[in-house]
């Protein structure tokens, strides 16, 4: 077992970037019961980050505001999207989705305000309620994707996916009877390909799709998904 | 530059911002942004050594820094500490999925002096990462624990990949780390309070 001063000697390297990932989690792990360790941590963590100042200082590209704030301004404005018409999806979308009555029917008026949440994910419900994990389908090769529904609410969970190139993201869809998908928002996945989401308010979404998109879109998508997960009727 | 309107979001505190972040609000992440944004490129670029690299970093990690403000804890560190973090972790993993034996070739020649004047990025990476310094601090530590220090952070290399690159037991290195930034504690102490 790794000691306190051998895990002490690593709080620097940690603190530069310099340790392997199997250190930084031994070093995280220790940390979190070490109250002298952690102290000395985000010392060493706040020096490390004085070093960015120690460089030449650039003016950024006003572009990248611009786009860094498209997307958020879009994100933001998720919580109520307008209904927006998408000719010819509703068939790409639906072949991939469970055969049901009613399914992409014509394009209902309005939408009923919903609250979507949708961020990064660390942990599991918190709480009680049953939980049901439902499969998706995925279409791109090593692409595998389910969902964990409790309620109204589902954590959705894609592994492999492939990197996209710059400007380029994965959007997460909403999918209901008679409606056009309605934008959840970008989901950067991790460096493994591993994208958990967590959607809330889902009363009435049949279910969660995920298109690679141009970052700022939240129209509608321009792809098939590559990956549709059923959800199942509260 | 950044001569923004004075609204009540820029006079409060980075925490309070990103608490507002936390819950959607826009506004409150331009004005993070603003105030981070400039350091951010610099480091993102100093490691790099690529303009439109640099930008999709940083781009890439205030949508990060958007999407996951509700795991800041002021326990841990400064919103700039956080943010910069961010910056130098998203940095090393492009670094390290370029070819890293190739990168530690070119930094062993470049710590020798051997070579032409680098070309491609990951070229400029390294030449960048064992640049002297602007001013303060790490020009200050003895030669043998500046170097290590760049290389690791500005470099993006592992403690393991700095011994074998320069041939020192991994202990030397690390303890080279740490007396080096633990150095750089001592001379910055007050960077903290920049943020």
């Amino acid at each position: 077992m790794t000691g306190h001063d051998e895990l002490r000697e690593l709080l620097a390297s940690v603190a530069l970037g310099a340790a392997t990932p199997e250190e930084s989690d031994l070093v995280a792990r220790h940390v979190a019961g070490c109250g002298d360790c952690r102290a000395e941590l985000r010392g060493l963590r706040a020096a490390a980050s004085g070093l960015a100042l120690d460089v030449p200082q650039l003016e950024v590209p006003a572009s990248v505001k611009a786009s860094v704030m498209d997307v958020v301004r879009r994100e933001a404005a998720a919580v109520a999207p307008p209904p927006v018409r998408a000719p010819g999806l509703r068939e790409r979308l639906g072949a991939l989705l469970p055969a049901r009555a009613g399914l992409w029917p014509a394009v209902a008026a309005g939408l009923a305000a919903v609250v979507i949440g949708l961020a990064v994910w660390g942990g599991a419900f918190g709480g009680g309620g049953s939980v049901r994990t439902v499969p998706g389908v995925c279409t791109a090769a090593g692409v595998s994707c389910s969902a964990e529904v409790r309620g109204d609410d589902a954590v959705l969970r894609v592994t492999g996916l492939p990197a996209l190139p710059a400007g380029r993201g994965y959007e997460v869809w909403l999918i209901r009877d008679g409606r056009d998908p309605v934008s959840a928002g970008f989901m950067a996945p991790g460096a493994d390909g591993r994208l958990t989401a967590v959607a809330e308010g889902l009363d009435g979404v049949r279910a969660l799709a995920v298109t690679p998109e141009a970052l700022g879109n939240t129209s509608a998508p321009t792809s098939s998904p590559i990956v549709t997960v059923p959800l199942p009727a509260a | 530059m950044g001569t923004r309107r004075d609204t009540a979001l820029d006079r409060l505190a980075d925490e309070d911002l990103v608490a507002r972040v936390a819950t959607g609000d826009a506004g409150a992440f331009e004005v993070v942004y603003d105030r981070h944004a400039r350091v951010a490129f610099s480091l993102a670029f100093r490691m790099l050594g690529d303009r439109a690299a640099a930008e999709d970093l940083v781009q890439d990690a205030f949508l990060s820094v958007w999407r996951g403000a509700d795991r800041f804890s002021p326990a841990l560190g400064s919103v700039r500490t956080w943010v910069l973090s961010i910056v130098h972790h998203r940095g090393i993993d492009r670094l390290r999925s370029s070819a890293a034996a190739a990168r530690r070739e070119l930094a062993l020649q470049q710590e020798a002096h051997v070579g032409d004047p680098p070309e491609r990025t990951e070229d400029r990476a390294i030449d960048g990462a064992l640049a002297p310094s602007l001013h303060r601090g790490l020009d200050d530590l003895p030669d043998d624990q500046g170097k290590v220090v760049r290389l690791a952070y500005y470099g993006g290399f592992t403690h393991h990949e700095i011994s074998e690159m320069l041939g020192l037991p991994l202990g030397t290195v690390k303890s080279r780390l740490r007396l080096g930034l633990e150095r750089l504690r001592m001379s910055m102490g007050a960077r903290e309070a920049l943020s």
